[in-house]
């Protein structure tokens, strides 16, 4: 028998999971015989309950290893991500969700009980229309990264976080050694040419597609920075590059920092603002600064304004 | 006060959930909820972000069906700036809508609903999964594997990203289909819908009629949906490109 694994899923789009398949091939061995998976919701029908719902508390099997993506917004997340801890040996947090907060940590900007009034009780909800508080989980405060409620022992950001690099975290584990994973910045990845400061002052929003010779290899395009998008890889962490270039590079698109900061404890904010003034690049021009945090908004880093998301600049 | 009996998580689909079974004194079941578990918020916190960004956040609802809230905000931003894609923006999005289908398809058919199929609704849910499938039919599970890695990585070295899509852009697409690609794509689409007509057969001939008989009466309801459908041609992916 393989090694025990536990997946699980908090406040996430199981993009990850997708992720996780997109390994190819080299899944088929990985999940029938060097892991023997107990638990995992999006594959497989193991409830928390026991079978036929009788039970009470909320019970997953214990695992060598566990795997969760997705952050913590409410207090179901919260027991079920306790519960992985402690029935789980080694904990991973899958994707930035997990390691950062994610998308969902947007909501950390906002004023949560505004905003949960407005979600539930707008012009288009049925009338007299209520928040519920019965059998659904109650939200948290805002939305956490898993190591703010428990101890992990291993990430692997990313939204999605590249196949191959989940496939080195587990061979890895089954090994007994430590993963091999990049340590430096999308931009270190990046093969687009940079010709060096001062042409640009102002970055400017992407409404008008990049420069570029179609077909033309990517190190024949000039750096998006450099062409006045703003374009987040010198403050994320790299891993997105598969084939030669990072994801959205490839794609003639600029980086908007999907796999957090380059190191663990990183503002992505304050690091491109950073960025921008050493290149004599005006910070004031970023459209909707606070979207510089939209992947690592846990932590404590994206808090509600006093002036609500509409008015700012 | 009877007892209540929770099915949770609700599995084999993205999305959490929970089924509540409220049963009387007397055992009966009194009444059944379905509990969506979790709100993100979507709605609130893509207020206020430049309009051209949201289709890079609201892919994040859904990373099974990322594209289609991708290209969906795509026609939204469109409709907010008063433009119109140009012809090979929309067919370039299109097909990529198209190609997400294919995935979308392999990976619900074969990986979450065949378990019920392949091992049957009797079997154990220890093994009445994905694993089990593999386990019981290795020749098929490894085409199947083979497929739908080709359909994801065609549509990620084409687009940049399969999960979480970011070439759709306001306006049309962020580049271009250059011959090459083309050539490459339509090989690999050729390959795809020879697979999918075996599907086909296998569906037919080896799942369905095993079970026909409770298809014929298991969860049928009779219902007006009409389903979604355009003036033009009646077909749900196309829309009219105008500006050509």
């Amino acid at each position: 028998m393989g090694v025990t694994t536990a997946l699980e899923w908090l406040g996430s789009c199981s993009g990850c999971e997708i992720a996780i398949l997109n390994i190819g091939e080299a899944l088929v061995p990985i999940i029938t015989e060097a892991l023997d998976i107990v638990h995992a919701p999006v594959l497989m029908d193991h409830k928390y309950f026991g079978q036929c719902g009788e039970g009470v508390t909320l019970t997953i099997p214990e695992a060598t290893v566990g795997i969760v993506t997705g952050g913590v917004s409410n207090h179901e997340h919260l027991e079920v991500l306790e519960e992985m801890r402690a029935k789980c040996k080694v904990l991973i947090a899958l994707g930035t969700c997990a390691t950062h907060g994610g998308i969902p940590a947007l909501m950390n900007g906002q004023d949560r009980a505004a905003s949960w009034e407005e979600i539930f009780k707008t012009v288009t909800t049925d009338p007299g229309a209520q928040i519920p508080t019965v059998e659904v989980p109650a939200p948290l405060d805002r939305v956490y990264a898993c190591d703010e409620k428990v101890k992990i022992d291993m990430q692997l950001p990313g939204c999605p976080p590249n196949p191959e690099l989940i496939a080195e975290v587990i061979v890895s584990l089954l090994e007994n050694r430590a993963p091999v994973l990049p340590g430096k910045s999308v931009c270190d990845t990046c093969p687009t040419q940079r010709q060096g400061k001062g042409e640009v002052d102002r970055v400017k929003r992407f409404i008008t597609n990049a420069k570029f010779t179609p077909g033309a290899p990517i190190d024949e395009m000039r750096c998006l920075l450099e062409q006045g998008y703003l374009c987040m890889g010198p403050v994320t962490a790299a891993g997105c590059a598969k084939r030669g270039a990072p994801s959205c590079i490839s794609a003639r698109v600029p980086c908007r920092g999907c796999f957090g900061p380059v190191r663990k404890d990183g503002n992505q904010l304050l690091d491109m603002m950073n960025a921008l003034a050493s290149n004599g690049i005006d910070f004031k021009s970023v459209v909707d600064r606070r979207s510089l945090l939209r992947f690592s908004g846990a932590h404590g880093l994206l808090r509600p304004t006093k002036t609500s998301a509409v008015k700012e600049d | 006060m009877g007892k209540v009996l929770n099915i949770a998580p609700v599995s084999r689909i993205e999305g959490h959930a929970k089924i509540a079974i409220h049963l009387g004194d007397d055992g009966n079941v009194q009444d059944a909820f379905l509990h969506i578990q979790s709100l993100r918020g979507f709605e609130k916190f893509i207020e206020g972000r430049p309009a051209e960004e949201v289709p890079r956040i609201v892919n994040r609802i859904c990373g099974i069906c990322p594209w289609m809230h991708h290209l969906a905000s795509n026609k939204a931003v469109d409709g907010a700036f008063g433009v119109t894609p140009t012809e090979t923006g929309h067919k370039l999005r299109e097909m990529c809508q198209v190609m997400a289908h294919i995935n979308d398809k392999i990976l619900h058919f074969f990986f979450l609903a065949a378990p019920d199929f392949v091992l049957g609704p009797d079997a154990d849910y220890s093994v009445r999964n994905v694993i089990g499938v593999v386990k019981a039919a290795p020749e098929l599970a490894t085409q199947v594997v083979k497929m739908r890695q080709l359909g994801q990585m065609m549509l990620d070295k084409f687009a940049g990203k399969a999960i979480h899509p970011i070439a759709g852009v306001v306006g049309g697409f962020a580049k271009p289909m250059v011959e090459e690609e083309r050539q490459e794509l339509l090989a690999g689409t050729r390959t795809l819908l020879d697979f999918a007509c075996f599907a086909l057969d296998y569906a037919i001939n080896n799942v369905f009629a095993k079970y026909i008989d409770v298809i014929g009466d298991l969860g049928v309801i009779r219902t007006g949906f009409l389903g979604t459908v355009d003036r033009a041609d009646g077909r749900s992916a196309s829309t009219t490109a105008s500006s050509a």
